[in-house]
């Protein structure tokens, strides 16, 4: 049997494959096996043997450690409800997707909020320990057992019943549940300081409360699933009690707000403003998210941050997708700023901005100092901090991938749902978000998949101990402590974090592959709809944006300034002035010498880039594009508006503060605004170094023009071996069928959830001892040739892994819009499979790859984690590595301090990541979701 | 130019048949058109000769030679593609000279022969146009032109004609057979039209589901359909259902499904007697009778609607047993009207009847 399959595979492969492309196909499987496969296996294997025995101890070990993880009350109902959210979100997009709706989904939410009523209600005291919680599992699973048997007995009849109202139900308890749960913990805080039962608050007050919480949900959720009311209460107002009451909640807690309010429950001590006294200010408020285990943290992390992207995602994507306005170009390139950031960069702007350690941020100073409006200074620290930096930047991914799906739903569809009488919030419930689902919750999957896997941002902020207590930061840490390699638990987690992201992924799999992707891209065959606007409406739209994107780019701003003012730093002293008072334009005006080096690499790249572009453009007449309306004006003015905005901000600001702001007299001990005496301090800066000396920094290391260069080269390798293998891949999942497929894509499509320090760490432990042994021990540490280490190696394989799926994504979209007929003309005429992708395949593909191998390019150069875990010193250090160590460095080099190097380097980063990017995105246009890479 | 032979061809896309035992021959310049619905196998034919599928059994010559396994590189049967598949990066001329190229030809024999080529389509002046820039008709011409130059033993074409409005596909399917048999080539053309195909090949294939239905020249095909379904493929065809009352080597009584009219046919294919028969009449072989003559061959009805469509009348007319049958009437003196009741003669030789093995 087995050897007539193993006949009859052959004989389909055979009947399928060329030798060429059986050849492509191997060398694609052989690169992935090789680096990726083994090395991850590798890993994952060594987490279950100890001694050579098949054992679970290191995850027993890690589930029993209260710092990893640690079921108390806080914990399970949010974990619960966690649970719950993604439950939901499935069987939504599977509703939408499927046309039809799963019944399953319907009893199955009830049961579940039942289940954790009577487990929460049974056994809170005790779910502490391991043998009751999986008691409560398997008493859980039972329930989820009974509520399907009991669906499929009925289901024609709830088939029937629900068929039309089910959508709206499930939508309501995706947006319910979780808010009211979080609600009536955060209630439960507020009302126990209310009342001054702060003491004798306890755990059966905690559960009781929330189990009307629950009920409340359970009661409301079952109603909804009766049809008297699901006609009636599902109409459109039905979501509203629910703002109501979120509202009513922040009105009740504001003045909560200002009192001294900290409050733990098992563990989970829930701080989100915490007032606490400061001999300098009287008190200080501290947002700092909540404080729990590992685990914990890090789920909590990644909700809140895919929550607030989406928020912002998507009411961006709406705007842009469906209105006409004055500014809309411009507001279009800004928006996708943040993508080419590496939100590491970003976290040491905010940190200046909004999140210093001590007080004496951005935020403080304006508001605080010069316009007293706060009572106390803030500061966001913790959690809070890296959600917010997460969110700023990956709200690109989910607002990409709803302008995709906003922009391809075909006009019809929405116009026959006008003309049969909806318009308005009805039109886009009942239509346009249900076919933009899909696209929304691909971003939203890919957004929580790379918050978990995210290490730079919580590095930056690594001096708070909340982020020391995330997935990565602990894995990293365990890394370092344990010189090189990974034991017990932080193997163990490793593991739970690669298993957390591949679910994310199996979901994005499932409703987004790669098919679907080129589907969806097929957009160009109509005109969306866009509506102008007048006047009024566009000055709202405008202000909400502008407001909503000054925030988006704060990060940006304030990495700016620290890259161009050494008197803008945290360091205590400096941290006195509000904006930057010593810009330096030495930047444009240095050593010849030194500019020629520190920028040639990249700028070499840069041109190299720009004449393969134009020379496309030449060619454009008659190549046919990926999308006939290429219009580079968006990428001109993204180009101009990155590079110019900020700076004329700083100088705007600078000159504003000299001229209009008056001196202000100090306010507090040893705080000066910073705007006031501003001649002497000037005419005191001349006399020292104290101009930031953004190149002279650079001189100052000497090595910065080597690291940029040598990223630039390792990246520039990667992306070619990426654009053969890519094209390879692409060609054949494209243009042949043969069984296991599905599995090859997903294999070639993976590195996009996969982390990269479990990559990074894969590739160290497998590669490094085998290759030491192959070359001599001396290579371990000594060059092999000049600047080229062996880990360098594991670098370029570790960029072109990762960095692998933009390419592919792009290479197939050109695939899917060149018939194949192109490819059987040539063959027809004579020519071998290899000349017909050679003189007619490629050719045609061309841009599609181009643009993608630049998206691909551009994230190796800005390769956080492997470049952490691979690079050992500086004579290896590419760009992320460097800015992370001197980020990390509190003394100050010749008057410059470490932070202001490390925000140099990183606007040096975003500069190359910008040109880039914005030709990738001028060619792939409307498909501008291929930059994110699903 | 070849002889094309196909023996027992079958090709199954997976459990789908999708070819199925398929033989024929194509005699040198001779052009073939496979015919048929969508879906009944024929470009999966085309394919399979060209190159772009194996077969899963059976076997392909041209003339002596045994190609069923030869990649199609190395066939030399070129084919027009539907979407006429010019090269959107290259001008005319490279897409004409490309075969040439790969022949290893010399610059100024291209150059020529390219001319040559597109001179006989009447597109020499666009050599250095691209593709995109042209019609619909006009790449249609280049199309063929690539396929010209390089000599084919074989020249296949695929719906070529299908993306072009309905008077240029006129035109262009008699340019096209007047310039195969100039060049005395041997074609394989695939068509789903039945009027294209009668006007354009010295023999058709009518292909439905992976099978041929039948093989014949045009007039054969028109005339004596083998089968109902060719009978009501071809033209507009009444499908009735009568009952075999009895046969007699080459006639035979049919009798009307619960009524006691009895029709003649001297054409007949596998009738059984007592057994049900498709019989296909068409809409032109009718005599509108207003009376009743016992002795003529005539089907009583009633007509319901009348369309005129110029050179004939179109009648819509329901016989006694509720079937509807469609009636070109030519010679309109006697004026008929709705709700009249008529008499429909046919002769018994275009009684086209079918027995059950010959559906």
């Amino acid at each position: 049997m087995a050897s007539f399959t193993a006949r009859k595979y052959l004989k389909m492969v055979k009947a399928e494959f060329d030798p060429l492309s059986l050849f492509l196909l191997l060398s694609v499987l052989a690169f992935f096996i090789l680096f990726l496969v083994i090395p991850v296996v590798t890993i994952l294997i060594t987490a279950f043997i100890i001694d050579g025995q098949f054992s679970f101890k290191f995850f027993v070990d890690v589930f029993k450690n209260p710092i990893y993880f640690e079921l108390d009350i806080g914990s399970f109902i949010f974990i619960s409800s966690f649970g719950l959210v993604i439950f939901f979100a499935s069987r939504l997009v599977g509703t939408i997707k499927n046309k039809g709706f799963d019944f399953v989904s319907l009893l199955i939410p009830s049961c579940y909020t039942i289940v954790t009523i009577i487990i929460v209600l049974l056994f809170s005291d005790a779910l502490t320990s391991v043998p009751q919680c999986i008691f409560g599992i398997i008493l859980a699973l039972l329930f989820l057992g009974i509520g399907i048997i009991v669906n499929k007995s009925i289901k024609h009849e709830l088939d029937h019943f629900f068929l039309n109202t089910a959508l709206k139900p499930t939508l309501t308890l995706l947006v319910g549940i979780p808010v009211v749960t979080f609600l009536f913990v955060i209630l439960l805080a507020a009302s126990s300081q209310l009342l001054q039962i702060y003491d004798s608050f306890d755990l059966e007050l905690i559960t009781f409360i929330s189990m009307i919480g629950a009920i409340i949900v359970g009661i409301i959720s079952s109603f909804l699933y009766s049809q008297q009311f699901s006609k009636d209460l599902l109409s459109s107002s039905f979501l509203k009690p629910f703002f109501w009451l979120f509202f009513t909640c922040i009105i009740l807690m504001t003045p909560f707000l200002f009192s001294n309010y900290d409050f733990i429950v098992e563990g989970w001590r829930i701080n989100f403003f915490n007032k606490v006294p400061d001999p300098q200010y009287g008190y200080i408020l501290i947002f700092a998210g909540i404080e729990a285990s590992v685990l914990v943290n890090t789920i909590f992390v990644a909700i809140a941050t895919t929550f607030i992207s989406a928020i912002l995602g998507i009411f961006f994507a709406f705007v842009i997708a469906r209105y006409e306005f004055f500014g809309k170009s411009l507001i279009r390139a800004v928006l996708l700023f943040p993508l080419v950031v590496p939100p590491f960069v970003g976290a040491i702007g905010i940190k200046r901005m909004l999140a210093h350690p001590q007080g004496y941020s951005f935020f403080n100073r304006l508001f605080y100092d010069a316009i007293p409006i706060l009572q106390f200074p803030i500061i966001l620290k913790g959690l809070t901090a890296v959600i917010l930096v997460q969110s700023v930047h990956f709200y690109t991914l989910i607002y990409l991938n709803s302008l995709s799906a906003f922009q391809n739903i075909d006009p019809t569809l929405e116009e026959s749902s006008e003309n049969l009488g909806a318009s308005g919030s009805k039109l886009f419930r009942s239509i346009t978000f249900p076919l933009a689902l899909p696209g929304i919750a691909a971003g939203s999957i890919l957004t929580f998949i790379l918050s978990v896997e995210d290490l730079g941002t919580p590095l930056i902020f690594s001096g708070d101990v909340e982020i020391q207590n995330l997935l990565t930061t602990k894995v990293f840490t365990l890394w370092q402590d344990q010189l090189g390699t990974l034991q017990g638990d932080g193997l163990a987690l490793a593991v739970i974090l690669f298993v957390i992201a591949m679910t994310g992924f199996a979901f994005i799999r499932k409703y987004v592959g790669i098919r679907e992707y080129a589907m969806v891209s097929k957009g160009g065959v109509f005109n969306p709809r866009t509506r102008k606007i007048s006047i009024i409406p566009t000055l709202l739209i405008m202000v909400s944006v502008v407001l909503l994107m000054s925030f988006a780019l704060l990060p940006h701003i304030g990495s700016f300034f620290l890259s161009v003012s050494d008197n803008f730093t945290w360091d205590v002293t400096n941290s006195k002035h509000l904006f930057p008072t010593s810009i330096s334009f030495k930047l444009l005006s240095p050593d010849i010498g030194d500019l020629i080096r520190v920028i040639s690499i990249p700028t070499l790249w840069i041109l190299g880039w720009l004449i393969l572009y134009f020379l496309y453009r030449l060619l454009k007449n008659y190549v046919k594009l990926p999308d006939p309306n290429v219009n580079p004006k968006t990428a001109y003015s993204f180009l101009i508006i990155a590079f110019l905005l900020p700076v004329v901000i700083s100088i705007i600001l600078s000159e504003i503060s000299r001229i209009f702001i008056p001196p202000l007299e100090p306010i507090k001990d040893g705080l000066n605004l910073g705007i006031g005496n501003l001649t002497t301090e000037i005419v005191g800066q001349i006399g020292e170094i104290t101009n930031l000396e953004f190149l002279a920094a650079i001189k100052e290391v000497g090595g910065f023009s080597n690291i940029i260069s040598r990223t630039s080269m390792y990246a520039f390798i990667a992306m070619i071996l990426i654009i053969l293998l890519g094209v390879a891949a692409a060609y054949i999942l494209a243009r042949k069928e043969f069984p296991g497929k599905f599995a090859f894509d997903t294999l070639v499509t993976s590195p996009i959830a996969i982390p990269g320090i479990i990559v990074g760490f894969g590739l160290f432990i497998y590669y490094i001892p085998a290759l030491v042994g192959l070359l001599g021990r001396e290579y371990q540490v000594e060059e092999i040739i000049p600047g080229f280490y062996l880990v360098h190696f594991l670098l370029i394989a570790s960029f072109t892994v990762r960095r692998f799926p933009f390419t592919v994504r792009a290479a197939y979209a050109g695939l899917q819009q060149t018939h194949v007929t192109f490819e059987e003309a040539s063959t027809n005429l004579g020519a071998s499979n290899l000349h017909t992708i050679l003189r007619i395949t490629i050719p045609l593909i061309a841009i599609s790859v181009i643009a993608g191998a630049m998206i691909s390019f551009v994230y190796a150069l800005g390769e956080v984690s492997t470049s952490l875990i691979l690079l050992g010193s500086e004579a290896q250090a590419t760009i992320p590595w460097m800015i992370n160590e001197k980020n990390s460095d509190p003394l100050p080099h010749e008057g410059i301090l470490g932070v202001n190097e490390a925000a140099a380097l990183g606007v040096l980063l975003i500069l190359l990541q910008v040109i880039i990017i914005s030709i990738a995105n001028s060619i792939l246009k409307r498909r501008g979701s291929a930059l994110t890479g699903i | 130019m070849v002889e094309v032979i196909l023996k027992n061809v079958t090709k199954k896309f997976e459990e789908v048949v999708a070819v199925d035992n398929v033989s024929f021959k194509v005699r040198e310049g001779e052009i073939l058109t496979l015919l048929g619905p969508s879906g009944c196998g024929k470009s999966t034919t085309l394919r399979t000769i060209a190159g772009f599928y194996f077969p899963d059994s059976g076997k392909i010559y041209f003339g002596e030679k045994d190609i069923t396994n030869m990649p199609p590189q190395k066939r030399n049967a070129a084919m027009v593609f539907q979407n006429y598949a010019l090269w959107p990066h290259m001008s005319v001329k490279d897409n004409v000279t490309y075969g040439l190229k790969l022949r290893k030809v010399g610059r100024e024999e291209q150059h020529r022969r390219a001319f040559d080529s597109l001179k006989m389509v009447q597109m020499e002046k666009f050599m250095d146009r691209m593709p995109l820039k042209l019609s619909g008709g006009q790449q249609q011409r280049v199309a063929v032109a690539r396929c010209l130059v390089v000599n084919p033993d074989v020249l296949l074409m695929d719906e070529p004609l299908s993306n072009l409005d309905a008077k240029l596909r006129i035109e262009t399917r008699r340019d096209i057979r007047d310039l195969v048999k100039e060049l005395d080539l041997t074609a394989i053309y695939v068509t789903h039209d039945q009027e294209e195909a009668l006007s354009i090949s010295d023999y058709i294939v009518i292909m439905d589901q992976g099978r041929i239905r039948q093989t014949g020249k045009p007039r054969e095909i028109w005339e004596h359909p083998e089968n109902a379904f060719v009978g009501t493929f071809i033209g507009e065809a009444n499908l009735l259902e009568f009952s075999v009352k009895s046969t007699q080597d080459g006639t035979g009584l049919l009798e009307i499904v619960k009524t006691n009219r009895i029709l003649k046919t001297t054409f007949i294919k596998e009738l059984e007697i007592g057994k049900k028969a498709r019989v296909v009449l068409r809409p032109d072989k009718f005599e509108v009778d207003i009376t009743e003559d016992p002795n003529a061959n005539q089907l009583p009805g009633r007509v319901r609607a009348i369309m005129y469509h110029g050179t004939f009348e179109r009648l819509t007319v329901r016989l006694t047993d509720g079937s509807d049958v469609v009636v070109y009437r030519t010679e309109t003196e006697v004026p008929i009207k709705v709700r009249q009741n008529v008499y429909l003669r046919v002769k018994p030789e275009h009684v086209l009847a079918f027995g059950p093995t010959a559906y």
